[in-house]
Order: C-alpha cells, then structure tokens, then sequence
C-alpha cells in the first residue's frame, strides 16, 4: 500500500514537471528591470504587430478585437482553386470544435483584396456558416496585408502569377496567444494537423499566465 | 469431313479473336478509368471532394447532383471552361466560380467525365 502511494505521487510529479508548454516564436531580448529594489531579467517576446482591416461586415477591425484572446489566423483567397478549400474545411473542424468559446478567435485574411471585396467576404462567410463575432474575414490593402504575413505571422505570401489562381501561399494556420506571439504553425491542407492544431489550442487554453 | 474441319478452325480462330478484342478493350477502359480517377483526385476533389460531396454551400456536389443528371452534356464543356454565375444543385444555390482548366487535354477531360458519370452520377448510386 504504502508502495502505492509512494508511486502514485511520483507520478503527480511527473505529471507536473512534464506540463505540455508550446513554444514561443519569434526573437525575443532581454531587458533588466528593477523591482523592489532587485535587478530581476525580464524577457520581451516578438508579437503580432497591430493592425487595421475590414472585416466581412464591413467593419473595421484592429488588434483589440483579440484581445486577451487566442486565435487562429490564416491567408487565403476565394477563388483559390488549390490549397485554400482543403484549409477552410480543416479549418471549419477547428472552429466547430471552439464554436461560441469566447476566449478563441478565427482571423482570414485574403491575399486577393481587388478581388475579395467586402460583399465577396460576407457571402464566402455565410456560405461557410461562419459567425462573424467569433471568425473574421479581413480585407484591406495589400501591401499591409502582405507585410502583416510575412514579418507579423511569418507565412509566405507572394504574387506569382504563375501558379494556379495566381498566388503562392502557404497553407500554414497559424496559432496565436493572448499575449499576441505566435505558438505554433499548422500545415491547413493536412488533418493530422489541424488536429494538433485543435490539442494545442487546449493546452494554450490552460496555460498559465 | 474437310469442310467441317476448316469451319470449327476458322469459329475457333474468331472466337480467339473475339476475345482477345474484348481483353483488350476492357483493359483499356480499366486505363482509363484509373486515369480519370488520378485526374480527378488531383484536379477536382480539392474542392469537390474525393467523395464527391461537394462541401458545405461553397462547392457543389457531384454525386447524384441533379444538375448534372438533367444536363448531361454540360460536364464537359464546364471542366474544359469553367463556369460562372449561380446554379442550384439538389436544391442548394452556389455561385463561386469553377475555374477553366486550360492545361488538360480533350482527352483527359473525357476520362475525367466518365470516372463522374461512373462513380457518382449512375443510376447505382
């Protein structure tokens, strides 16, 4: 009995020494600050600069919409006869499962603004059966929009003419916590993902601050 | 007796014949159809499905699609050029554009239009 107990709390130790961190990406710097009186090191993690867009209703929309949220973002465009149906149907699995939790977001944002309009957005969301309190369908200028995925969420999205639909893209769903710093990048086009994807948002959900 | 002897080894040599065409013939129609299935999976089911299901109110259906039973010449031309504007399938209205496909050959379209017709368009389904 006694052997029981001694195995059974080595093993709520375990449990929480092993807790499941995600990682943080990005730089981060180190920077001395000084409370009560100590030098303490604070570290300063990169995260998602601020941004401004519209979103499918025609609202505009910034970074205080995810406020003290965890969300998903991901670069897409309507017409997009390759990777984005595979995405948005993974996607919409990751939503369903998060459905009216108000701590979780979901943020598209297209990389074919000319053509994606306000009006393009709303009708793909509702075809969708996506509710705009909870999953955001951004439009905006397209060098902005651009900047944000390259250097904000570290996907890849560049014109290239040449591929089908006229864009290169990523495919990449990208994980981000309430502090704004992405956790994780997810391949949208693969369902093993995407359900890595939704165990991650589980972990980040109990994560402590 | 001669006669007879050349018959049964001329019906023997027809029948070798016979069969052999029809080998052939279904061997070549298995090509195709594994043909049409590739072209399909790597051309259509991003959208469409492998299944044909279509999904959610984005991209219509193709398995027992009413659309397609009632119009059953269009598959092709809609493959070969795309299509826009609205149309309603089993009763639910799409309207996102279906892309032209430029780089597939008449051929290869036909293989695809039968692999459909085949898989989910015929009666058995």
């Amino acid at each position: 009995m006694k052997n029981k107990i001694s195995i059974l709390s080595l093993l709520f130790v375990f449990m929480a020494c092993g807790e499941n961190k995600l990682p943080i990406y990005g730089d981060r710097k180190v920077e001395m600050k000084t409370i009560d009186g100590k030098q303490v090191a604070d570290t300063i993690y990169q995260s998602v600069p601020d941004f401004e867009f519209t979103n499918q209703d025609g609202k505009l929309i910034n970074q205080n919409i995810v406020k003290d949220k965890i969300y998903v973002a991901d670069f897409f465009f309507v017409t997009c006869p390759t990777i984005c149906p595979r995405m948005k149907k993974n996607l919409l699995k990751v939503y369903e499962t998060f459905k009216d939790n108000p701590e979780i977001m979901f943020m598209s944002h297209t990389i074919d603004p000319e053509h994606d309009s306000v009006s393009v957005l709303h009708d793909f969301a509702s075809r969708l059966g996506a509710d705009s309190k909870q999953w955001q369908f951004l439009t905006g200028d397209r060098e902005k929009i651009y900047e944000l995925a390259e250097h904000g969420y570290y996907a890849t999205a560049i014109a290239d003419s040449l591929e089908p639909g006229g864009y290169v893209h990523s495919g990449g769903l990208i994980l981000v916590d309430k502090k704004r710093r992405v956790r994780g990048v997810y391949d949208g086009t693969v369902e093993s993902a995407t359900s890595q994807l939704i165990l991650d948002i589980t972990t980040l959900l109990h994560e402590k601050e | 007796m001669k006669k007879n002897k050349f018959l049964v080894l001329l019906c023997f040599v027809f029948y070798s014949l016979l069969i052999s065409c029809a080998d052939e013939n279904q061997a070549q129609s298995r090509a195709n159809a594994n043909h049409g299935l590739e072209l399909y999976e790597r051309m259509c089911a991003n959208c469409h499905q492998s299944d044909g299901s279509g999904f959610v109110k984005l991209y219509p259906p193709l398995k027992n699609a009413d659309f397609l039973k009632n119009n059953p010449k269009a598959l092709f031309g809609i493959i070969k050029y795309g299509m826009i504007g609205s149309i309603v399938v089993n009763g639910i209205e799409f309207n996102l554009a279906m892309p032209a496909n430029p780089k597939l050959s008449d051929k290869e379209i036909d293989h695809i239009v039968e692999y459909v017709q085949t898989r989910f368009l015929s009666n058995s389904n």
